[in-house]
C-alpha cells in the first residue's frame, strides 16, 4: 500500500520531467545572440513556450522572463499537490512558501526604499490557491506598521513584529535573514514529519542541503562580514546531516577560513574548498552542482516515495536558475565557453 | 409548465425614488438581480431613443456602479450591534415591513435614543472586559516567574543589571542554548508558551545590555506583555492580587449584565422594530450595489418570471417618470437563469435533478419524468406495506424539519406501501395479506420481464425528451440523425421489433423481418454519416469539420457504442426486478434464521433486526440504484443540465 501511494505522482513527475529542456537546448541557448533570441528559442522550441507567449519579444526585460518562469514553477507545484494529502502535502506546500517569502522580501525591500509597492506588482509571484498572505492589499500599503498589521493572521507576523521600522541601513538584512530562517525552520519541521522509513533518501538529501547552506553562510560570514560567533549561530540552520551541533559550534569558533577548510578536509563537503584560487567565485555553483547530482539520483531512485516529486521540483529550480544565468550572462556579453562555467548543470 | 419563462427587466428611474423602489423589489422577492453596470457595459441595457427617455439616455455618459456609490453604511453596524445584544433572537419580519412606513431618519433617531439608554452599561461592560483581558495577560506573565522569591520593585530597581522576559521559537531556543556559554548575559529557561514558543529570562549587566539585546533581536526575541512597574510585591503576591481583582470585576460585570438584560427586555419591541427597518435598509443597500447611478437616475436590471410582468408594471406605475422595459430571452440578453416550477408532488425531486445539474432554460424540465419513474422503480424494488410506512413516517418528520430529501423519502415510502399491497408483503411477512398482483418469488421470470418492459418504456420516453430538447436547441444533426435522436429511436424500435418477431412474442412473423432489417441498416448508415448529411442539407461549405478518415473512425466506434448501449441500457433495467427479488430473499434468510434458533425472544429479536437492517441498508441501496438508472441510463440520453439556477433576492442576500 505504502509503495503504491506514490505511484501516481511518480509517473506524473516522470512525464513532466521528460518535457523539460535537454542538453542540446542548453547549447542553443548559450549560443543565442541576445535576450530576444533566447526568448524566441524558449517560446518556439521548448515546453516553456506556452507560458511565455504573452510576452512581447521587442519590449522585453529579463526580469519578465524570470517572473514568468517562477509563475510556471508555482503552477507545476500546485499541479503535483493534487496528488498528495496530509503530511506529504504540507511538506510540498513549503515549496510555495519559498516563493511567497521571496515575494515578501521584494515588498519589504520596496518599503525600505520608500518605493510605491504597486510598481513592484510584476515581480510578485505566489500561489493564489494556497497563500494566506493578502498580497493584493499589501501592494497598496504605504508604511511598515500597516504592512505588519495585514500579516497578523499569518506566521510572518511573529517574524516581523519585533522590528519597529525598516530601512536599508537598519534591520533590513536582519529581517531578510529572519524570513529565510523562518522558511528553513518550517521546512525542517515539515521534513521531519514525513514518513521516515519511506522517505529516508529525501530527508537525507534535504539535510545535506542544510549542511551546505550552513557551510557557505559560516565561510562567508567569517571571511567577508567578520560576524560574531553569536550572529553566525543565530542565523545558522538546524537539522543538518553531518554538520551536527558540535561541529557547527567548532566551525563558528574557527578563527579564519583556513581553519574551516582543515575541519572539513575529511568530510563529504571538502569539494567546496579543495581548490586554490577559485573558491569564492564558484562556491555557490559547486554547492548547487553537488545538489544537482544528488537530486538527479534521488529522482531516478525515489519512485516509491515522495523523493522523485521533490527532486523534480528542485531540478526545475536549478533549470530555471540556469536559464536565468544564461540570460544574465548575455547582459555581460560573455563568451559561450565562459558561460558554461557558471551553470549548475555541467555541459560539454 | 415545468420550466418558467423568465424575462429581463430593465428599469430607469429618478434617484429620489430609489429607496422606495428598491423596497418594493425587496418585498416582491421573486427577482434575480443582475449587475446593471455589467448589463450596460455589455450593451444589453438599451433605452429606445425617444424624447421621454432623454434624461435616462444622458445619464449613460456619467454612470457609476452601485458598488462604488454605496459603500458601507453606518446602520449596518447598528444592525450588527442589535443582533449581538439580543444574541440573534431578532428576526427580519417581512409582513410588518410591507405594512409599516419605514423612514430611515425616524428609526435612526429611535435607535439613538435606545443606544443612549443602554450605552452606559454596555460601555462599562466593554471596559471591564478589556480590563479582565489585561489582567489575564499579567497573570500569565507573572506566573512564569512565580518561584522568584523577591519583590518586583527590587528587581526593577537593580542598579547594575537589567532583566527582561521574552519568548523565542523552539528552533531559536535551541540556537540560544548553543551560545549560552559565550553570550554576555545569564539566561534562564522559565517555561513554555502554548503556541510552541519557549520563554526565557535574561539578566545582563547594564554595560552589556545593548550587545545582548542585539543578539536577542537576531533570535527574534519577543518581550512578554503584561509586566508593569505598578506591581511591586513578590510575583506570588501579585498573582494573588490579580486573581482577586479578576473575580471582583467578574462579579461587577455579571451585575451590569443583569441590568442590561432587564433594559433590553423592556425595550424589545422598539428594538425589534428598529432592527427590522435597519436590516431592511441593509438589504436595500446590498440590492442598490447591483444598480448603476447617474446624477439624476438609477438603473436596475433583473430577471423575473414572465407571469409576474403585470405585477411589476403595477409597481412601476406608482412612480412617475419611471421607465420599465422587458426583454424576451432571445433578444440578445445574456444566458437567462432557469426557474423551476413543479407541483407539490414533484417539487421535492428538484433536489435530485439539481444534484446532476440545473436544466438549461431551453431544455425540458426532467423533474416530472424523474419523479414518476423514480417513485415507481423504488416502489417496485422495495414493495412492503410495513417498511414503506416506516420510511414515509421518517420522511414526513424529516420533511417537517426542513430536510428537502425527507419529502422525497415520504413519497418513496408511500410508493413502497402501494407495491407492498401489490406483492402482499407486510414487514417481510407474506402470509398476512393476499397480493393484489403477484408474489415476486413465485414468478421470478414475470418479475424480470416486467422490469425490462418497464425499462423499455422509460427509454422510449427518454428518447422523446431527447428529441424535443435537441430540436428546441435547433440541433438538427443530433436531434434528427443522431443516436439519441429520431433515427436512434427508429433504430431502437426496429431492433426491439426484430427481437420480438424472432423469439415468438409476436405471432405473425415472416414478412416483417426483411423490412425491419432494412430499416435498421438504413438508420445505422444515417447515424454514421450524420455530419456530412446535415452539412449537405444545410448547404454548408465543408462537409466534414475534421479529416474524413478521422471522422469515420470516430463515428464507426460511436455506432459500435450505440448498439452496445442500446442492449446494455435495456438490460440494465433488469435490476429493478432483481432487487424486488433480493428484497424478499433477504428477509427469507432472516426468517429461516429466526426459525432455526427455536427461541421465541431471540426469534423476535432477529426479525426486528432484519427489518431495521432491510429498511436502512437495502433502502439505501435501492434508492441509489434507482438514482443510477435515472442519471446514467436516462439522463445521459436527453439531459445536459448546464443551466444557471434562478436565485430570488432572499437567496442572494445573507444579512441575517
Amino acid at each position: 500500500m505504502s509503495k503504491s501511494k506514490y505511484a501516481c505522482i511518480s509517473v506524473k513527475t516522470l512525464a513532466m520531467r521528460a518535457q523539460k529542456i535537454k542538453e542540446s537546448d542548453y547549447l542553443e541557448l548559450i549560443k543565442a545572440k541576445n535576450l530576444t533570441a533566447i526568448f524566441q528559442y524558449l517560446r518556439d522550441r521548448t515546453y516553456y513556450g506556452e507560458f511565455l507567449k504573452n510576452l512581447d519579444p521587442l519590449n522585453l526585460h529579463r526580469t519578465e522572463i524570470e517572473v514568468c518562469l517562477s509563475d510556471f514553477k508555482v503552477l507545476e507545484t500546485e499541479k503535483l499537490m493534487h496528488y498528495l494529502y496530509g503530511k506529504d502535502k504540507s511538506f510540498f506546500k513549503m515549496l510555495l512558501v519559498q516563493v511567497e517569502v521571496e515575494s515578501l522580501r521584494v515588498l519589504i525591500r520596496g518599503i525600505a526604499r520608500n518605493d510605491d509597492l504597486e510598481s513592484l506588482r510584476g515581480l510578485i509571484v505566489y500561489s493564489k490557491k494556497y497563500t494566506n498572505v493578502p498580497f493584493e492589499r499589501l501592494l497598496r500599503v504605504k508604511d511598515w506598521d500597516k504592512f505588519k498589521e495585514l500579516l497578523i493572521d499569518t506566521d510572518y507576523y511573529r517574524v516581523l513584529e519585533i522590528f519597529k521600522e525598516v530601512s536599508i541601513e537598519q534591520d533590513l538584512v536582519m529581517i531578510e535573514k529572519s524570513l529565510d530562517r523562518y522558511y528553513y525552520d518550517s521546512l525542517k519541521k515539515r521534513l521531519l514529519e514525513l514518513d521516515k522509513k519511506i522517505n529516508r533518501d529525501l530527508i537525507n538529501a534535504q539535510q545535506r542541503n542544510f549542511d551546505l547552506l550552513n557551510l557557505v553562510w559560516i565561510y562567508r560570514g567569517i571571511k567577508f562580514y567578520k560576524l560574531s560567533r553569536e550572529a553566525l549561530i543565530a542565523y545558522s540552520l538546524r537539522g543538518g546531516l553531518e554538520i551536527n551541533e558540535r561541529r557547527l559550534s567548532n566551525l563558528v569558533d574557527a578563527k579564519n577560513t583556513e581553519e574551516i577548510k582543515e575541519q572539513l578536509i575529511n568530510s563529504d563537503y571538502a569539494f567546496l574548498f579543495n581548490h586554490t584560487k577559485t573558491i569564492d567565485l564558484y562556491m555557490e555553483r559547486r554547492m548547487k552542482r553537488y545538489l544537482y547530482y544528488m537530486y538527479l539520483k534521488l529522482f531516478s531512485e525515489g519512485s516509491n516515495s515522495l523523493g522523485r516529486a521533490f527532486a523534480y521540483s528542485q531540478l526545475l529550480d536549478f533549470e530555471i536558475a540556469d536559464i536565468t544565468s544564461i540570460i544574465e550572462s548575455k547582459r555581460y556579453r560573455m563568451k559561450p565557453a565562459e558561460i558554461k562555467y557558471y551553470l549548475i548543470r555541467s555541459i560539454d | 409548465m415545468a420550466i418558467e419563462n423568465v424575462i429581463m427587466m430593465d428599469v430607469v428611474g429618478k434617484i429620489e425614488d430609489v429607496d422606495k423602489f428598491t423596497k418594493d423589489i425587496f418585498l416582491f422577492n421573486d427577482i434575480q438581480i443582475v449587475d446593471a453596470m455589467h448589463e450596460i457595459d455589455s450593451g444589453r441595457f438599451i433605452l429606445p431613443i425617444r424624447e421621454e427617455n432623454i434624461n435616462g439616455l444622458l445619464g449613460f455618459s456619467q454612470l457609476v456602479s452601485g458598488e462604488t456609490k454605496m459603500g458601507e453604511k453606518n446602520y449596518i453596524k447598528m444592525v450588527n450591534k442589535l443582533n449581538e445584544l439580543y444574541k440573534g433572537s431578532l428576526k427580519l419580519n417581512m409582513t410588518s415591513l410591507a405594512k409599516g412606513e419605514t423612514a430611515l431618519e425616524k428609526v435612526l433617531e429611535k435607535v439613538d435614543e435606545f443606544e443612549r439608554n443602554i450605552v452606559v452599561e454596555y460601555d462599562e461592560i466593554m471596559y471591564i472586559n478589556t480590563q479582565i483581558e489585561g489582567l489575564k495577560k499579567s497573570r500569565t506573565a507573572y506566573s512564569y516567574i512565580d518561584e522568584v522569591d523577591a519583590r518586583m520593585s527590587e528587581l526593577d530597581g537593580l542598579e547594575n543589571f537589567s532583566y527582561s522576559i521574552g519568548s523565542v521559537t523552539k528552533d531559536n531556543a535551541a540556537r540560544l542554548k548553543s551560545i549560552y556559554n559565550s553570550v554576555t548575559s545569564i539566561v534562564f529557561h522559565i517555561g513554555n508558551q502554548q503556541d510552541n514558543e519557549e520563554v526565557f529570562m535574561i539578566i545582563s549587566p547594564k554595560d552589556f545590555e545593548i550587545e545582548s539585546h542585539r543578539i536577542l533581536k537576531a533570535l527574534n526575541y519577543k518581550l512578554i506583555e503584561g509586566f508593569s512597574l505598578d506591581y511591586t510585591e513578590t510575583p506570588r503576591e501579585i498573582l494573588q492580587l490579580i486573581e482577586d481583582k479578576i473575580s471582583e470585576l467578574q462579579v461587577k460585570c455579571a451585575d451590569l449584565l443583569k441590568n442590561l438584560n432587564i433594559h433590553l427586555e423592556e425595550s424589545r419591541k422598539d428594538a425589534a422594530d428598529s432592527f427590522n427597518t435597519l436590516s431592511l435598509y441593509g438589504n436595500l443597500n446590498i440590492i442598490e450595489k447591483y444598480m448603476a447611478f447617474s446624477e439624476k437616475n438609477f438603473y436596475f436590471s433583473g430577471w423575473i418570471s414572465k407571469r409576474d410582468k403585470e405585477k411589476m408594471e403595477n409597481i412601476g406605475k406608482k412612480y412617475p417618470d419611471l421607465i420599465m422595459m422587458f426583454f424576451e430571452i432571445n433578444s440578445g440578453s445574456g444566458k437567462p437563469p432557469t426557474k423551476l416550477k413543479n407541483n407539490w408532488l414533484f417539487s421535492p425531486f428538484e433536489a435530485l435533478v439539481k444534484m446532476y445539474g440545473i436544466p438549461s432554460f431551453d431544455e425540458l424540465d426532467p423533474t416530472p419524468f424523474l419523479s414518476i419513474t423514480y417513485m415507481f422503480s423504488f416502489g417496485f424494488m422495495f414493495g412492503d406495506v410495513g417498511q414503506g410506512f416506516i420510511l414515509s413516517v421518517i420522511g414526513f418528520i424529516l420533511g417537517k424539519k426542513g430536510v428537502e430529501l425527507g419529502k422525497v423519502l415520504l413519497r418513496l415510502g408511500i410508493c413502497s406501501i402501494f407495491f407492498g399491497f401489490m406483492y402482499g408483503s407486510v414487514f417481510g411477512f407474506e402470509e398476512m395479506i393476499k397480493p393484489v398482483w403477484i408474489r415476486p418469488f413465485d414468478e421470478i421470470n414475470t418479475m424480470l420481464m416486467a422490469a425490462v418492459i418497464i425499462g423499455m418504456m422509460m427509454l422510449f420516453v427518454a428518447y422523446i425528451y431527447s428529441i424535443v430538447n435537441k430540436l428546441k436547441k435547433k440541433e438538427i444533426k443530433e436531434g434528427v440523425f443522431g443516436k439519441d435522436g429520431i433515427c436512434g429511436l427508429i433504430l431502437y424500435t426496429s431492433l426491439l421489433g426484430l427481437f420480438g418477431l424472432n423469439v415468438g412474442i409476436f405471432k405473425q412473423a415472416g414478412q416483417f423481418n426483411a423490412v425491419l432489417i432494412g430499416i435498421a441498416i438504413l438508420m445505422v448508415v444515417i447515424v454514421l454519416i450524420r455530419e456530412p448529411l446535415t452539412n449537405y442539407l444545410f448547404k454548408s461549405k465543408h462537409l466534414y469539420q475534421e479529416e474524413i478518415s478521422e471522422y469515420y473512425v470516430e463515428s464507426g466506434f460511436e455506432i459500435f457504442e450505440m448498439l452496445l448501449g442500446m442492449l446494455s441500457n435495456t438490460l440494465s433495467f433488469i435490476r429493478i426486478g432483481a432487487f424486488a427479488l433480493t428484497h424478499v430473499g433477504l428477509f427469507m434468510a432472516f426468517q429461516t434464521l429466526a426459525i432455526m434458533v427455536q427461541n421465541g425472544v431471540i426469534s423476535v429479536g432477529i426479525l426486528i433486526f432484519a427489518n431495521v437492517f432491510i429498511i436502512t441498508l437495502e433502502g439505501l441501496i435501492v434508492s441509489i440504484q434507482a438514482l443510477r438508472l435515472q442519471f446514467y441510463e436516462l439522463f445521459s440520453k436527453y439531459y445536459t443540465g448546464d443551466g444557471i439556477e434562478f436565485k430570488p433576492i432572499d437567496l442572494e442576500i445573507n444579512l441575517f
